[in-house]
């Protein structure tokens, strides 16, 4: 299965989406409120062609699948009469429909990946298996629009929502450009509201979406693919670039894709506000988290929460019991892993969240021990600082496994990590031969002092653009000339660099 | 209403204007200024210009524009870029014909035999004449032109939009990119000033230039190239610009030769005349006027601007060799006094033996030279070719004596002193032994 085309046109840090956008927008505020929807689902439409014409179809099929099984739950479950029997037909439609658009799912994303595995199985019973090959694309955005079209379907049944019955606007919840190919998976509480009732143009609205895509495109462009540079050179020869430079790109790999995903999402976020939609902010200062619950209700948060709304919770939570509570963990976050990609890596990186998760819930007990043994208050800042590091390095260390090509890659990783000692690198240019010079390097912990001074702030509820935007007239240009000018020139784009490169693209 | 959205209107416009301006100079500042080194001239005035010289290495380094002022008065510009084929030629003088045109044009023969529009290997060369172009219509066809394969989709948008390339500079950031850096070589290069000092590096390489064959032994299989020297004739035709089609004299095998004379076969189907150096005789000295064996050296290239110079003047009567205006002679005395003075402070600088000789070869310098009877300079047939191609004293001490092998004294006529250098060569190979 081929991943993502090398001929990719409409990311968001392209001329072709630097053209788009504006002209969608002015042409969106133009045009009178009844066709606005229409204008904005022939965008993302257009939009998500511009990645492979084809596979619009199959966007547009399960649009007509889910809508389809809303009207139906909508018409059944909540009818008047036989209520048991109809809530059965419901419950027929959801699974139906879960089939169909997960079925499609396993074919497009996971089909080689099980058979593959399912023929190694049988080859170990000296039995072979041989699966036809099928030359595949793997469809841009399928995990996250699939995952936002059955969301929806189960808000119906749980009566959460009411089924929509305007087809555009639901076709639109579904493909909504910004948050179409790398999410947010929005709810269709947040976002079918807002569509049914598009908001105005307002001037306030406009920068602040401007100023979240600017910081989405800083995070892009100066941070994330910088460091892509030294990960994938010290990654990619590990035996040349030991130890301690493989230490150093997994803490850099972590801030790579942090914010490589953290700014795909704050563009989306900035181009919706533009449009007058409100998507929910997929990440809140995650390097913060003082523990791995907590780093999972910071990361990704419209992915841990589907999950968690739409997995752990009809599972049973914690509501039954320990054992159950940690079965269910593994399963949820060994389906997360899954959900990223078809690989190994992937599950075994969500396994290990979801046994630190464990760990932490067994040893909150003891830990409660120990502090008050030991004299250590909660709520202090060494204390703080104390967990925060911990759970960065927990995290961390798990991220080897999601950038690691395969297992075995992960495991020299690892070994080359625990046995190589070699800290004189930090000392010397060494760090400076592998694929970044010296003021790159410069930049690059200066731009992330700058992610980690917003973050802080957000942790403390200070949302930096609403000061910004609350300043004078001139200050704020001053501000976005500088972003804009820092960000042009120091960002990785242009010419020898290709732009298609976010990396939640592949899922 | 109107007001409060005029006045948000006008400050967003105001705000983006000053953006606009700020990311202009930040582009400026940003782009490697080494165009300007080549073309600052000829932008500047490019009225001056009655003959352009385009065509490739050969003809950037072995033609010299302040040369021939001086000695004919013709006033030319050398538009020629390392590894610059016909198709680019075509498009620079295309580009520059929308600013000036000249009255003639002389083009270089080497790149007839080159089959594709541009070298690879010559792509900062290529980058730094197009971006000197100034944007328009014909520099976007230009470069859809010449860069129409998917490889060439990255060149294409450095050329059109160079800010994507350019802003990466930051990191590399000099004295040149605040302030431009000047030359007084009219676009030429000798391509000596700037390697002075580095190891083994010789302005001098014996080189044995062959005889001219029968120009009607030309091998006339169509290329790109050749394409393009038609289409470049019938532009100057259209535009009644004379054309004259030369080739310099270097180390060619047959075939070369017989692109060669593909050219000048060409021109004759139009009229067009040719200069061919390799008939030239009693002219040039392979084992002095090269600089490698396809370039001449500054010797070298004095030799062929001098012969240029008088083709040109004795049949191209209409090419002025007065000036017409106080102003426009001034400018063009003042270049060349610059252009001395450049060169008198460099040739102090160059170390080699060969190098120093030959470039004492120019005829401004007055040489007083003393050479120790039994030194190895003495044996060295190319050194005494330099050294008797000097305007020089030349003066023997005795063999015993400790003076060293070779002392030079540089003057320049009727002037002041501007150098002195020894040598001393413990083995007879004296090519590339460094000053004392």
């Amino acid at each position: 299965m081929r991943s993502i085309s090398r001929h990719r046109k409409m990311v968001f840090n392209s001329l072709s989406f630097l053209i788009f956008f504006p002209i969608v927008v002015s042409l969106y505020y133009v045009f009178p409120k009844k066709i606005q929807p229409f204008w904005l689902l022939a965008a993302s439409y257009y939009f998500y062609m511009s990645w492979n014409a084809k596979y619009a179809i199959l966007i547009l099929f399960s649009t007509v699948v889910t809508y389809l099984t809303g009207i139906f739950i909508g018409k059944f479950k909540f009818a008047s009469e036989n209520q048991s029997s109809k809530t059965k037909y419901a419950k027929i439609f959801v699974f139906v429909c879960f089939l169909i658009n997960l079925g499609l799912l396993f074919f497009f994303k996971y089909y080689h990946f099980f058979f593959d595995n399912l023929t190694k199985l049988f080859s170990l019973i000296g039995i072979n298996l041989s699966s036809p090959f099928l030359d595949v694309i793997l469809p841009v955005g399928i995990s996250f629009y699939t995952f936002q079209a059955l969301g929806y379907c189960v808000d119906v049944y749980r009566g959460t929502i009411k089924a929509e019955t305007n087809f555009f606007r639901y076709a639109l919840f579904v493909s909504f450009f910004p948050q179409l190919v790398a999410g947010p998976i929005e709810r269709s509480g947040n976002l079918l509201n807002q569509l049914e009732n598009p908001k105005p143009f307002t001037y306030n609205r406009f920068l602040e979406g401007i100023l979240l895509m600017l910081w989405g495109f800083f995070q892009k462009l100066v941070i994330a693919d910088r460091i892509a540079i030294f990960v994938d050179k010290t990654y990619g020869d590990y035996s040349t670039y030991p130890g301690t430079f493989l230490v150093v790109a997994t803490i850099l790999f972590s801030f790579q894709i942090y914010c490589d995903f953290g700014g795909y999402s704050n563009i989306a976020r900035g181009a919706a506000l533009i449009l007058g939609i409100d998507l929910m902010n997929n990440f809140i200062s995650p390097y913060l988290s003082k523990n791995c619950g907590e780093f999972w209700r910071r990361w990704h948060i419209s992915l841990s929460s589907w999950f968690r709304d739409y997995l752990y919770i009809p599972l049973g939570g914690n509501r039954k019991g320990k054992i159950r509570k940690y079965l269910n963990l593994i399963v949820v976050f060994g389906l997360s892993g899954l959900w990223h990609g078809a690989n190994w890596t992937y599950i075994i990186w969500g396994l290990v969240n979801g046994i630190f998760q464990i760990i932490g819930d067994l040893l909150k007990k003891p830990k409660e021990i120990l502090y008050s043994l030991a004299g250590i208050h909660k709520n202090k800042f060494g204390t703080d600082l104390a967990k925060i590091t911990v759970t960065y390095i927990l995290i961390d260390f798990s991220w080897i496994f999601f950038r690691a090509k395969d297992i075995h890659h992960a495991n020299e990783i690892i070994k080359s990590i625990f046995t190589v000692f070699n800290p004189e690198i930090l000392f010397n240019d060494a760090l400076y031969n592998c694929g970044l010079t010296r003021r790159e390097f410069s930049i690059l912990i200066f731009s992330i002092m700058i992610l980690l001074f917003v973050d802080i702030l957000n942790k403390k509820g200070i949302e930096l653009r609403r000061k910004v935007l609350d300043q004078d007239y001139w200050f704020r240009v001053v501000v976005f000339c500088v972003s804009i000018c820092f960000i042009l020139i120091f960002g990785l784009w242009g010419t020898g660099y290709r732009s298609d490169a976010f990396l939640y693209f592949q899922f | 209403m109107k007001k409060p959205f005029m006045k948000k209107l006008l400050r967003f416009t105001s705000a983006f204007l000053i953006t606009l301006f700020l990311l202009s100079m930040i582009a400026w500042t940003l782009s490697p200024k080494s165009w300007y080194h080549k073309m600052n001239d000829f932008y500047d005035y490019p009225e001056d210009y009655d003959v352009w010289f385009l065509g490739s290495s050969h003809v950037i380094m072995g033609t010299l524009p302040e040369e021939l002022y001086n000695e004919y008065g013709i006033r030319s510009y050398n538009l020629a870029a390392y590894g610059q084929t016909f198709a680019i030629d075509y498009w620079v003088t295309k580009n520059l014909f929308e600013i000036t045109k000249p009255k003639l044009i002389v083009l270089d023969a080497a790149q007839t035999g080159y089959d594709g529009k541009y070298q690879t290997s010559n792509i900062s060369s290529i980058k730094l004449m197009m971006s000197s172009l100034p944007f328009g219509k014909e520099k976007i066809k230009a470069i859809n032109d010449l860069f129409d394969s998917e490889s060439d989709k990255d060149l294409k948008t450095e050329l059109l939009f160079p800010f994507a390339s350019d802003h990466y500079n930051w990191e590399y950031l000099t004295k040149s990119n605040f302030h431009s850096n000047v030359s007084y070589e009219l676009g030429s290069d000798q391509n000596v000033f700037d390697q002075r000092g580095k190891s083994n590096y010789l302005l001098v390489t014996p080189t044995i230039i062959p005889e001219a064959i029968d120009v009607e032994d030309a091998d006339m299989t169509e290329t790109v190239n050749s394409n393009y020297l038609r289409k470049i004739i019938e532009l100057c035709s259209d535009n009644n610009v004379e054309v004259l089609i030369v080739k310099c004299p270097l180390n060619a095998a047959k075939d070369k030769l017989q692109k060669y004379n593909q050219a000048f076969a060409i021109g004759k189907e139009y009229g067009v005349p040719y200069l061919n150096g390799f008939e030239l005789e009693n002219v040039f000295d392979g084992d002095t006027d090269m600089w490698d064996s396809s370039h001449l050296n500054s010797l070298g290239a004095r030799k062929w601007t001098h012969e240029l110079g008088k083709y040109i003047s004795e049949n191209y009567t209409q090419i002025e060799t007065s000036t017409t205006s106080p102003t426009m002679k001034k400018r063009w005395d003042d270049r060349y006094e610059n252009y001395l003075k450049f060169l008198d402070s460099e040739l102090p600088l160059q170390t080699f033996f060969y190098s120093y000789l030959m470039l004492c070869t120019n005829q401004r310098y007055e040489l007083d030279i003393v050479i120790r009877d039994g030194s190895h300079v003495l044996n060295d047939k190319v050194a005494m070719k330099l050294i008797n191609s000097c305007s020089a004293n030349i003066a023997r001490a005795d063999k015993n004596s400790k003076k060293p092998d070779i002392s030079i004294t540089v003057r320049i006529k009727n002037g002041d002193i501007i150098d002195q250098a020894v040598y001393s060569f413990s083995s007879k190979t004296v090519n590339s032994y460094t000053r004392n």
